[in-house]
């Protein structure tokens, strides 16, 4: 019997891969600079990503930070539902208008159903007070069902 | 003209073809929060990335981010995607960075994509000094595996 779609394969022989290829994609850009102080701030221009339970979500971020005086410590860190902290990428600016750039990746574990949906974001924060900036930010977010 | 098969409503002259689409098969991480660096290539990773693709002729492409850090200023360090390091061994991508301080933290990322590949496969992303020991930190790896 013929089956329409199926010609030249056999479903029973070839099973089709597991259907993990809908991914969603997300970006922002946010051309804004954000002032960076000892307490974290987001750099996402439009809040968070969300996901739902059973996702995983891989986070690519590139940016650049620069500061008015030197050697100023910053923390850049990926955090799920502004709470946990995920990952943290620690950057040193060395000197005034010395901007440093830098991009990061992360891919966070299944996430489980504690919230619904759940809130991605990347902040960052120095490590003494001195004026600071992050800027030209690009996020891209890649959102898979698991 | 007779018609000619596989090309309804395409003229493959004025539309070329359009990019390999491709399937997400699968996607892994790893993350480590420090690693030592020495003078010969050594892991940075916790354990190997292995995976097995769903399908003959998968490609992965290996995304790496982190930061390095020196005891001792103006260190080298060379880091290197390594495709089966318990087998072929190929490096797929090498860099090097340097640390110009101490305690001055350089931050790196690399991404590259493995040719082709069948059966199971390993990823590690290593890294030496030059002279003296580093600190690898922050590292984290994503892998995604796709059809084509």
């Amino acid at each position: 019997m013929k089956i329409a779609g199926l010609k030249g394969r056999s479903p029973e022989t070839y099973p089709s891969p597991r259907a993990n290829g809908l991914v969603t994609t997300n970006s922002e850009v946010n051309t804004n600079p954000v002032a960076l102080t000892m307490t974290q701030a987001n750099l996402f221009g439009a809040g968070s990503f969300g996901a739902v339970p059973g996702d995983k979500v891989i986070i690519a971020y590139s940016g650049v930070i620069s500061a008015v005086s030197g050697s100023i410590l910053v923390d850049v860190s990926v955090v799920l539902d502004n709470a946990v902290t995920l990952y943290t990428l620690q950057l040193e600016v060395k000197a005034a208008t010395v901007p440093l750039p830098f991009s990061l990746v992360f891919e966070t574990p299944v996430l489980d159903d504690t919230l619904d949906p759940h809130a991605i974001t990347v902040v960052a924060s120095t490590e003494s007070g001195t004026a600071t900036v992050a800027a030209n930010g690009s996020v891209i977010i890649i959102i898979i069902p698991s | 003209m007779s018609k000619v098969a596989g090309i309804h409503n395409k003229s493959p002259e004025t539309y070329p073809s359009s990019p390999v689409k491709s399937n997400v098969l699968e996607t892994l991480r790893g993350v480590n929060p420090s690693a030592p660096i020495n003078g010969s290539f050594a892991s940075i990773l916790t354990s190997l990335i292995m995976f097995t693709p769903s399908v003959a002729g998968a490609y992965a492409t290996v995304l790496v981010s982190g930061f390095i850090e020196s005891p001792s200023p103006d260190g080298e360090m060379t880091l290197q995607i390594v495709l089966d390091p318990s087998g072929s061994d190929i490096v797929e991508l090498a860099s090097t960075f340097e640390v110009h301080a101490a305690g001055a933290p350089v931050p790196f990322s690399m991404v590259v994509r493995t040719g082709s590949l069948t059966g199971p496969h390993s990823i590690d992303v290593q890294a030496k000094t030059t002279s003296g020991t580093a600190t690898a930190a922050g590292i984290s790896v994503v892998v995604i595996v796709t059809s084509a």
